[in-house]
């Protein structure tokens, strides 16, 4: 982790990331890898795809998300993973909170509009 | 499908992982080498063809297996990784219950809001009504000044039904 003695980025990032993965299954269902590489592109979100199990295994005991095995044209059976009617609703719990959060910090740490 | 001759590099990540996360609860250590394993055999049925170099990316792209399991165990308070390492007995024990505290909280610092919100409202309402019916208490003591007297007379004939027995038991 190239986190620098704050351990900034890790917090920032364990606040924000489990919204991002839910963001993520709004849309449509997807298999664990597909899931982990999305969310790896954005590098400041993730420190490895393997960081994230641990977290979407979290998601699944807090019930925000759900699994079902699905068969793949090619391949062993693959995880999908999909957002509970509680994972929707603490999702958009998220959204009205964040912005008015990242306003608020914005507004006091003098990043607006950066 | 798979080809075996990769395999072995596969299976030291993994035993290294488990090794990694010996100071977990079993059933979070099972389901965490599970996951990777899984993602592991379904990332590698989507190499075309399935190289070495192939299967090795997969596995770096995963990372250090020190650090995922940091991030299982930072799941939850408890001793840092550092402490665990080196053998922290309550490490094992202490994570269970607290993953379900980490994540309701998200939701839980809305709710803490709301609740505030909700024990303000109270108050002010409690207030309004203190005041209403202060004043309506008001109005109806004054109201009922004259309807007192008439409230004295109703237990009037009462009285006067208790009057004759308790005349008449001195009397005998």
């Amino acid at each position: 982790m190239s986190d620098g003695p704050l351990g900034l980025a890790s917090s920032l990032r364990r606040g924000a990331l489990e919204f991002c993965v839910l963001a993520l299954l709004s849309t449509k269902a997807r298999y664990g890898v597909e899931l982990v590489r999305e969310l790896a592109t954005a590098e400041a979100l993730t420190t490895s795809e393997g960081t994230l199990y641990p977290l979407l295994s979290r998601l699944r005991r807090t019930g925000w998300v759900s699994t079902t095995w699905q068969e793949s044209p090619a391949g062993p059976p693959r995880r999908y993973y999909s957002l509970t009617r509680a994972g929707r609703e603490a999702l958009a719990l998220f959204r009205r909170e964040w912005v008015a959060f990242r306003d608020a910090v914005d507004r006091i740490v003098g990043t607006e509009g950066r | 499908m798979s080809d075996t001759r990769y395999d072995r590099i596969v299976d030291e990540w993994l035993s290294a992982l488990e090794q990694a996360a010996a100071h977990l609860p079993p059933d979070r250590r099972r389901e965490l080498v599970a996951d990777l394993r899984e993602h592991i055999a379904v990332a590698r049925a989507e190499l075309r063809p399935e190289t070495e170099a192939g299967v090795r990316t997969i596995l770096d792209r995963l990372g250090d297996p020190d650090v995922i399991v940091a991030e299982a165990r930072d799941d939850h308070p408890g001793p840092p990784p550092a402490a665990t390492a080196s053998g922290a007995p309550g490490a094992a024990g202490t994570p269970r219950a607290a993953p379900d505290r980490v994540s309701p909280d998200a939701g839980g610092g809305r709710s803490r809001t709301v609740r505030w919100v909700v024990v303000a409202v109270a108050v002010v309402a409690v207030c309004v009504v203190g005041c209403l019916a202060g004043a309506l208490g008001l109005f109806a003591a004054v109201r009922t000044e004259g309807s007192h007297t008439v409230v004295d007379t109703v237990p009037g004939p009462y009285l006067r039904d208790l009057r004759p027995t308790s005349v008449e038991t001195p009397g005998r």
